[in-house]
């Protein structure tokens, strides 16, 4: 193994990659925020004991659960304008796909959180006569929210490697700019040991402070 | 939720109360009447139906017919009468029946003294030091004012009851219902349960006990009810219940308490 490493042309290019970075984080930050937003939303109306309310939306958790983000990103770029007429930017089709595929993990996290939490803290509650809304947001939700913590951190994880697919759609994320550096350098084992440096670099701390989470919580508080 | 100028003397009122569990009836044609300051058992095999009665009493279960009266509160399940039942007003029925349950049910994100205090600052909305301040006074009057600042997990399980306990007096309900609270007990720890609880009735506080002590209920119960299959087998006062009781079935159940009773 004699391979001459050279990072000279890519630090004139740094630009080029920390504009990707920049774009990675956007997006992560973009459809985390819009993502759990739908979660919260899609997980309360579940508790409603109607099915009409509650089918659509365990049908809409089930396709975006159960098929490739990459395939979702791919259908809502090229397939959803044929069959609609919407034309969506590349920008806009990759956070839309990404908050509801976010949205659909978030959501069953929420529910879990939820209902992880025993009859008894509702009994206890009701039982002073606190009202439906008092007991969901001062006893069920802050033991639920401590719960939820770890897969929260876990799924913003993942979302942030996700976001590495919106690449196929000309995105410009770091990856796509790995791409485009590469062409331009023909250095691919600089360009993306840099990158994978990078996507590294942003998740371990991220990794590190779920470990930590889980650890206090398993310490009980 | 009507309120009536009920001036008779009971504080607890249950008439013809049913309940179903989907094609299950737990309870059928209950009549029960406690008197203001009375103390009433319930005793009778696993499943008869006594954690039921009991929270269909505050509301917990919706019962499926008939009509509870707690105080001057009254709820009417029977048909063209039958109320439609609010969140407010289900509340509001529920802050007058304290209940304590078998697995204590503390809050396990609060101290002990957040515990009781959280039905007086969100249900009777008294301003924080107020709150703080008779919540210390109940914890006193359980004998756990050394345990204020302490989380459920750190209580032993005789501590959590008296929490418990204290919490459900914070909202100065008209009655208490204690459904098997000493059962998750050591036996070690059961008594400074019973002791709390003897106090409670001899200040003339209204109780409805479910319960597997035999002794307890004797001492202290004026009337002890014994129900199977979601009925009311027989009922009476304590000692004549127990030391002679009518029914067969009664009978039954008895002599698998015969060694427990004085
Ligand atoms: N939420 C529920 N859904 C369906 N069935 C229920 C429910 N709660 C209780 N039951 C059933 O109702 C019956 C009476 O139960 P209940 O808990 O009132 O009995 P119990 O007398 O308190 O028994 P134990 O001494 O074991 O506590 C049982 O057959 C039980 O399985
Ligand atoms: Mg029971």
């Amino acid at each position: 193994m004699s391979y001459a490493w050279d990072f000279g042309a890519l630090w004139s290019h740094r630009g080029l990659l920390l504009e990707g970075a920049g774009y990675t984080l956007l997006f992560t930050f973009a459809t985390i925020v819009l993502g759990m937003a739908i979660g919260v939303v899609v997980a309360l109306l579940r508790l409603i004991p109607s099915k009409i309310v509650t089918a659509p939306l365990i049908f809409y958790i089930g396709v975006f659960r159960c098929t490739p983000v990459l395939v979702q990103l791919i259908w809502m770029y090229y397939a959803l304008p044929v069959l609609t007429g919407i034309l969506l930017g590349p920008a806009t089709a990759a956070i839309l796909t990404l908050s509801l595929y976010g949205g659909a993990f978030y959501a069953e996290i929420f529910r879990a959180g939820i209902e992880s939490i025993e009859r008894g803290q509702w009994d206890g509650a009701r039982a002073l006569g606190m009202r439906r809304h008092a007991v969901m947001q001062r006893i069920i939700m802050p033991q639920a929210l401590t719960r939820m913590v770890p897969p929260l951190v876990n799924q913003c994880i993942l979302q942030l490697k996700n976001t590495s697919l919106v690449s196929v759609i000309a995105v410009p994320d770091l990856l796509y700019q790995s791409q485009v550096l590469t062409s331009a350098t023909y250095r691919p084992l600089e360009v993306y040991t840099v990158s994978a440096i990078i996507y590294f670099l942003l998740l371990f701390p991220a990794t590190m402070a779920v470990q930590y989470l889980e650890s206090r919580l398993a310490k009980g508080r | 939720m009507a309120t009536t100028n009920n001036t008779a003397a009971s504080m607890i009122e249950i008439r013809e109360l049913g309940k179903f569990f989907g094609e299950l009836e737990v309870l059928r044609k209950v009549d029960l009447t406690v008197e203001s300051g009375g103390v009433v058992a319930i005793i009778g095999p696993s499943g008869s139906g006594k954690s039921t009665l009991l929270r269909c009493i505050n509301l917990l279960e919706t019962p499926t017919a008939g009509r509870i009266r707690v105080g001057d509160h009254v709820v009417d399940f029977n048909g063209p009468k039958r109320q439609r039942l609010n969140d407010k007003s289900v509340a509001a029925f529920r802050a007058n029946t304290g209940m304590v349950f078998q697995g204590f049910n503390l809050f396990l994100h609060m101290t002990a003294l957040q515990n009781v205090m959280e039905g007086l600052v969100t249900v009777r909305r008294l301003p924080h030091q107020t709150a703080e301040q008779e919540a210390l006074a109940l914890l006193a009057k359980v004998g756990l004012s050394d345990k204020a600042a302490v989380y459920p997990n750190q209580l032993s399980g005789g501590q959590k009851q008296r929490v418990a306990i204290a919490r459900a007096l914070a909202m100065k309900p008209q009655v208490m219902l204690f459904d098997e609270v000493t059962s998750a007990l050591d036996p070690e720890l059961v008594g400074e349960v019973l002791a709390v609880m003897r106090q409670l009735a001899r200040e003339g506080m209204t109780m409805i006990v479910v319960t597997h002590e035999m002794a307890f209920a004797y001492q202290v119960a004026d009337r002890i009810v014994f129900m199977r299959d979601g009925v009311i087998v027989e009922e009476g006062p304590a000692k004549t219940l127990i030391d002679n009781p009518q029914q067969e079935s009664t009978r039954a159940f008895l002599s698998h308490f015969r060694n427990g009773l004085p």
